[in-house]
């Protein structure tokens, strides 16, 4: 038996280390088709050692300045492309406000994984069984896309299109994601089920927010691309969060997610997970929220 | 592409493609071949080194992207903070059999132990959650971690 060798030395494209956006845009447009984006490249490197692409051009966003770090404004908060998962997880502010989305960088791959990887690294890589998209959905964030014909705004809801696909165009990127500031009250987590605790993508995972009688609720692992459950959330609203009725709960989420038999289970499992998942993430957030608000009876008001 | 890399603080002069990672580097053009090859999707972790003091996947990361950063790999971990009582500690459990995966444990022990001298060992689990051990069960290499710590030997 012959081992093929899988190291990316026997694949060649040319590094590109542009020093500014408008660089990326342009060596973006040059070869649309043929030069990919590098953030993190946990991603990227592995699909191109397994032969999903061949690029002729590796962008890398290292070298260009402005594109790390999270910026803390009035009206919310903007982290830029090139922010990794250990940096969100070291930003207080991101702990207090969007604690879901901690709860899903800390799920993604293992350690050596989310010191390397970017946010938006791993939005755009689109899988359906992702962890931060959902986070991002609850939080309603909004995606800055570059490419040489401008800059444009979309929001969550409209950016995962299908398994793998976003609507990002040839030729453009993600500079930064920005989420809009949260009321103080609200508490939020991710929750999922793998097949190991180690290296793995969901089953089904479900990010959870609560504040002042409203519920926000998306699940990862269900759909052709991470999903915002709105109905799931109207029959939470109508039936009170203080105390869910599971039962028409349950048939809401079954109305609205529809996993497909894979590898990492049926579609009927993946059901039965995903209605854990909610039940553990909607418990998760409501002891977040009498964390946060300790001085009201039993921090129920905010349900 | 040419360029330098700093590895346990000695500066060397890379000459390499494009596409090399920073494992193929490490081997083949450096001769430290201390950090091994495995399944070079970033799974397994047998490939993990320190890039300014934090584990990582060298199996994923373009060389010419840690120009700048310093690099720690296995042949580093005796001069680094935790090195010494972390390779003492594994002699004495018992945590390596074949030792395939141990440069990678002993490397994300060093950047667990320099963020976190004192984990619990729900703490130590999740730390080695990227790397794969199919000799020990873990139990020993987890009581290793345990071992180097500040909190420092068991009974």
């Amino acid at each position: 038996m012959v081992l093929t060798p899988l190291s990316l030395a026997s694949h060649s494209f040319v590094l590109a280390q542009p020093c500014s956006p408008e660089e990326v845009d342009k060596i973006l447009a040059a070869d649309p088709l043929e030069a990919k984006v590098l953030a993190g490249g946990t991603d990227l490197l592995v699909q191109i050692r397994g032969n999903a692409i061949a690029p002729e051009t590796v962008v890398d966003l290292g070298q260009v300045p402005g594109l790390d770090g999270v910026v803390e404004l009035q009206d919310g908060l903007v982290i830029n492309a090139a922010t990794t998962l250990r940096k969100l997880e070291e930003e207080a502010t991101v702990g207090t406000r969007y604690q879901a989305l901690i709860d899903a960088g800390r799920t993604v791959g293992s350690p050596q994984i989310q010191n390397v990887a970017t946010l938006v690294g791993n939005a755009c890589n689109a899988s359906p069984a992702a962890d931060t998209p959902v986070a991002l959905l609850i939080f309603d964030a909004t995606f800055t896309i570059r490419g040489v014909a401008g800059s444009r705004q979309v929001v969550a809801t409209d950016f995962w299109i299908g398994p793998r696909r976003t609507c990002l165009q040839p030729g453009e990127w993600v500079a930064a994601v920005r989420l809009p500031r949260t009321a103080d009250a609200m508490a939020s987590s991710y929750l999922r089920v793998g097949r190991t605790r180690g290296v793995d993508l969901a089953i089904a995972g479900v990010a959870c927010a609560i504040t002042a009688g409203e519920i926000r609720i998306a699940c990862t692992g269900v759909a052709p691309a991470p999903k915002r459950l709105t109905h799931v959330e109207s029959v939470f609203a109508a039936g009170g969060l203080r105390e869910p009725d599971w039962r028409s709960i349950t048939a809401a989420l079954n109305e609205e997610i529809d996993p497909i038999t894979d590898i990492r289970g049926t579609n009927t499992y993946k059901r039965a997970v995903a209605a854990v998942c909610l039940k553990r993430a909607y418990a998760q957030t409501v002891t977040r929220i009498g964390r946060k608000n300790p001085n009201r009876q039993g921090g129920s008001d905010e349900l | 592409m040419n360029y330098d890399l700093s590895v346990n603080r000695h500066r060397y002069q890379v000459d390499a493609p494009a596409s090399y990672s920073l494992l193929d580097v490490l081997r083949e053009v450096l001769a430290l071949v201390g950090t091994k090859y495995n399944c070079e999707q970033g799974e397994c972790g047998a490939c993990t080194v320190l890039l300014n003091g934090r584990a990582v996947n060298s199996c994923l990361v373009l060389a010419a992207t840690a120009v700048g950063k310093e690099i720690t790999t296995i042949e580093g971990a005796a001069e680094s903070p935790f090195g010494p009582e972390l390779m003492e500690a594994f002699t004495d459990r018992d945590a390596a059999q074949c030792g395939y995966c141990t440069p990678g444990m002993v490397m994300s022990g060093l950047s667990l132990l320099r963020d976190n001298p004192t984990p619990s060992r729900d703490e130590i689990r999740r730390a080695i959650g990227g790397n794969y051990c199919r000799c020990t069960g873990y139990f020993s290499i987890i009581t290793a971690f345990e071992q180097a710590s500040v909190k420092g030997g068991l009974k």
